[in-house]
């Protein structure tokens, strides 16, 4: 089954359209790259699939999105958020609160848990899935501004997956992160692949080919190849993916 | 991306060196046959294309490391190394029918023509400027109709285990080439055409 069904998005930022009639189909569990040169309309496209894009009132979108068939756009704001995490670029918890309440934060205003037994569980397993718990466990009260970029990322994904979401998107989440700790991220998507679906928007075919099974390549607002990730950098069909993965457009 | 296209560069030209060295290597083994003298030439070449090859291996290693390549690039890069070794083999084939002691049959000489024509080929197709398939298959038919000629007539008048092992030799050099060709068909245009 497919997670995501995208129809004909199409996204104008006044009077420009940025995604020219978007469609793809992202399966259910696994890793899903976007990759794209600088302004192709992929972030755009990563927040549409929430609505983070309705934030902004010079925003025009039509066609649609459904997420295991329901249009998020008939769907609860709410649980489109919660059903769909999202990690961005800069790693932004709470600064001012502690780890434990980073990721105790919205699962307290979503109200899932019962009671402080069920937030405890909660927040080492989401500590946990996001391979940060031993890292923090003597800590959990001190404060999120304290981790390093790396770690703060982490806590950011394992605030996602405190409301237990079925898609976690991530826009270009190791963008400001040194080797090591995008390596941690990437080894991290790995592992969540297999019980959700990842979206992960990247300028790196080569992070692309580490960590997605398939990949779309978006180029001035259309899709130009989507494809099982081996194929696409192996023996890309379209001659601009080709250039691009190549690195002779960008 | 002008220095991934240069070092592109510099790699093809090593597997070319390496293309003249198997070329040659196979040209020479036919006329030592008759002048044991070329054995020693044949040796050198033997030596060369093992640095060669290894050399090729270590700069298509690096090219990896360094530059990540990816679709025709990475094809590149992979097939190069493994066109190398392929040459690298039909030198040591080469080698080995020029240290053959017996005096062959000319039918086995006569399989120099069609296999120096493939190398031809072959040198064309790193450039796109041949149709590989089709004239490597019509040289491999040629190559392989001599080796069954070569074995009639040996079952009908047998002279020297050699000339078993020549024969077959050269079959393999055949084979070699073919599929040299087809990882250029497939660095070119990323599909599998099989020749053989």
């Amino acid at each position: 089954m497919n997670a995501i069904e995208i129809d004909d998005l199409r996204v104008k930022y006044s009077n420009v359209e940025v995604l020219k009639g978007i469609n793809l189909e992202i399966p259910e569990r696994g890793c899903f790259a976007i990759m794209g040169p600088s302004g192709c309309g992929k972030s755009t496209l990563l927040k549409a699939i929430n609505r983070l894009l309705e934030l902004n009132p010079d925003v025009k979108i039509s066609g649609d999105i459904r997420l295991f068939g329901e249009s998020v756009f008939r769907m609860d704001v709410t649980k489109v958020r919660r059903e769909i995490g999202m990690v961005f670029q800069f790693p932004n918890p709470f600064p001012h609160m502690s780890i434990y309440d980073n990721v105790a934060y919205a699962a307290r205003c979503n109200k899932i848990v019962k009671n402080k037994k069920e937030l405890d569980e909660l927040v080492e397993w989401a500590l946990k899935k996001a391979a940060l718990y031993d890292e923090v466990k003597d800590r959990l009260r001190k404060k999120a501004s304290q981790l390093s970029g790396g770690q703060m990322q982490r806590l950011c994904i394992a605030r996602a997956l405190a409301l237990k979401p079925k898609v976690l998107l991530m826009d270009e989440p190791t963008a400001n992160l040194d080797p090591i700790a995008s390596g941690k991220i990437e080894e991290l998507i790995h592992e969540l692949k297999r019980d959700y679906t990842v979206v992960i928007v990247t300028h790196s075919p080569a992070q692309a080919a580490r960590v997605a099974d398939f990949v779309a390549f978006i180029y001035m607002g259309k899709v130009v190849e989507v494809g099982d990730v081996s194929e696409v950098f192996e023996r890309p069909k379209h001659e601009l993916t080709e250039k691009y993965v190549t690195g002779r457009i960008g | 991306m002008k220095y991934v296209d240069a070092e592109i560069a510099n790699l093809k030209k090593e597997i070319l060196k390496l293309h003249e060295i198997a070329k040659k290597a196979v040209e020479l083994c036919f006329r030592a046959i008759r002048d044991k003298s070329i054995v020693k030439e044949i040796s050198r070449l033997e030596e060369m294309s093992d640095e060669l090859e290894a050399r090729i291996h270590d700069s298509c290693s690096q090219f990896i490391i360094r530059f990540h390549p990816m679709a025709k690039d990475m094809r590149f890069a992979v097939g190069m190394m493994r066109i190398s070794s392929a040459y690298e083999r039909i030198v040591d084939l080469a080698q080995e029918i020029s240290l053959y002691e017996c005096n062959l049959r000319d039918t086995i000489l006569s399989a120099e023509k069609p296999l120096l024509a493939m190398f031809d080929v072959v040198k064309r197709g790193f450039d796109h400027q041949a149709d590989l398939r089709n004239e490597m298959i019509a040289l491999d038919d040629a190559v392989d109709e001599i080796y069954i000629k070569v074995l009639e007539e040996i079952e009908k008048d047998f002279r020297c285990v050699e000339e078993v092992l020549a024969a077959r030799h050269i079959e393999r050099i055949g084979d070699l080439l073919c599929k040299i060709a087809t990882r250029l068909i497939y660095i070119h245009s990323g599909k599998w055409t099989w020749i053989k």
